[in-house]
């Protein structure tokens, strides 16, 4: 009798000794890379500028908005052999720039130099009083552009 | 009583121990990333230089000379430090270049829980070399024994080239309802 009641005695210290000892171990995820698409990551040398900004209507801070999407517009480039172009979405400090979109034209078809954004894509909602700042890269088959001036969209 | 407590303590080091077995260091390149996306899903790659990973289409175009910022996780804990080495097409390290490009101390020591892994960002000056086929190796190496280092590799898919297109310009942006 004395001896079960050590050996339960024992099982329970155990149990309860070792589960507050052992923390969680991490998992690595498994998850599929999402991402196939080429690019640049110019995004710490640029300056933020945001003389290119539009409607810039978030002085107030309302919980924004009615805005579904931002669209961005930019020139067309003369240099002949730009297949694409690539959306980033600058960093607010130091850090990566995220690639957002890469827009190509189809053969024979000249490449878009407009493309809309919707905010769903940018990972997060903005917050008013917030900005999102966006810079573009033209790439061919074997390089790229330095990236473009930034610009920004308030909230 | 004794002899009871002590059996407890050895069957708790026993199970700690198979418990703790796996927990090497591991790092990657960040999945997901739109900048620097691993070859490989696995954090755990032990041989050099790119665990054995063949080379990828998902290829990132640099230029050079420019500034890069790249990221990558620490997916288990362990004292130690990140260094990134550029490699060619036959992934060997590039001469001529520092090597490695860019170290950094690891500084995020608390316990990896619900796989909230360490995140962290590495920026380096890209080698102003055209570099074709080429890949930038993160080696993470592990110091829980300072006298015997343990390294964990990780390979994104880069090209460098010294020719540029032109600039894109007359950036705007219009907020649609």
């Amino acid at each position: 009798m004395k001896t079960g009641l050590r050996t339960s005695v024992a099982a329970i210290f155990l149990v309860w000794g070792c589960s507050t000892q052992v923390a969680p171990l991490p998992m690595a995820s498994l998850k599929p890379n999402a991402s196939s698409k080429s690019n640049v990551d110019g995004s710490a040398s640029q300056p933020q500028t945001q003389s290119n900004t539009q409607n810039q209507t978030g002085t107030a801070p309302q919980p924004n908005e009615t805005t579904s999407s931002l669209r961005l517009s930019w020139s067309k480039s003369t240099s002949a052999s730009v297949g694409a172009y690539q959306i980033y979405l600058a960093p607010p400090a130091e850090g990566p720039a995220k690639l957002l979109k890469s827009v190509s034209s189809g053969t024979g078809i000249s490449v878009p130099t407009t493309v809309d954004v919707p905010l769903k894509d940018l990972g997060t909602t903005p917050v008013a009083g917030s900005k999102v700042c966006f810079y573009i890269v033209a790439e061919d088959p074997e390089t790229i552009s330095p990236p473009s001036e930034e610009a920004c969209a308030q909230f | 009583m004794k002899n009871l407590m002590t059996a407890i303590s050895v069957a708790c080091g026993f199970v700690l121990a198979v418990k703790a077995a796996p927990a090497a260091a591991h790092a990657r390149w960040k999945l997901n990333s739109t900048i620097s996306a691993p070859r490989s899903t696995d954090p755990g790659l032990k041989t050099a230089p790119c665990g054995g990973v063949a080379r990828t289409t998902n290829v990132k175009k640099y230029l050079a000379g420019q500034k890069a910022t790249l990221e990558f996780e620490e997916t288990v804990n362990h004292p130690g430090r990140y260094e990134v080495y550029l490699l060619d097409a036959q992934e060997k390290p590039v001469a001529g270049v520092p090597s490695p490009l860019a170290t950094l101390e690891d500084t995020q020591n608390a316990p990896i829980i619900d796989s909230k892994f360490h995140q962290y960002n590495i920026s380096f000056d890209v080698p102003a070399i055209d570099c074709t086929g080429c890949a930038f190796q993160l080696v993470q190496v592990m110091l829980d024994n300072p006298n015997s280092p343990s390294n964990y590799y990780s390979c994104t898919d880069i090209s460098i080239s010294t020719k540029a297109l032109e600039k894109p310009t007359g950036l705007k942006i219009e907020k649609l309802k």
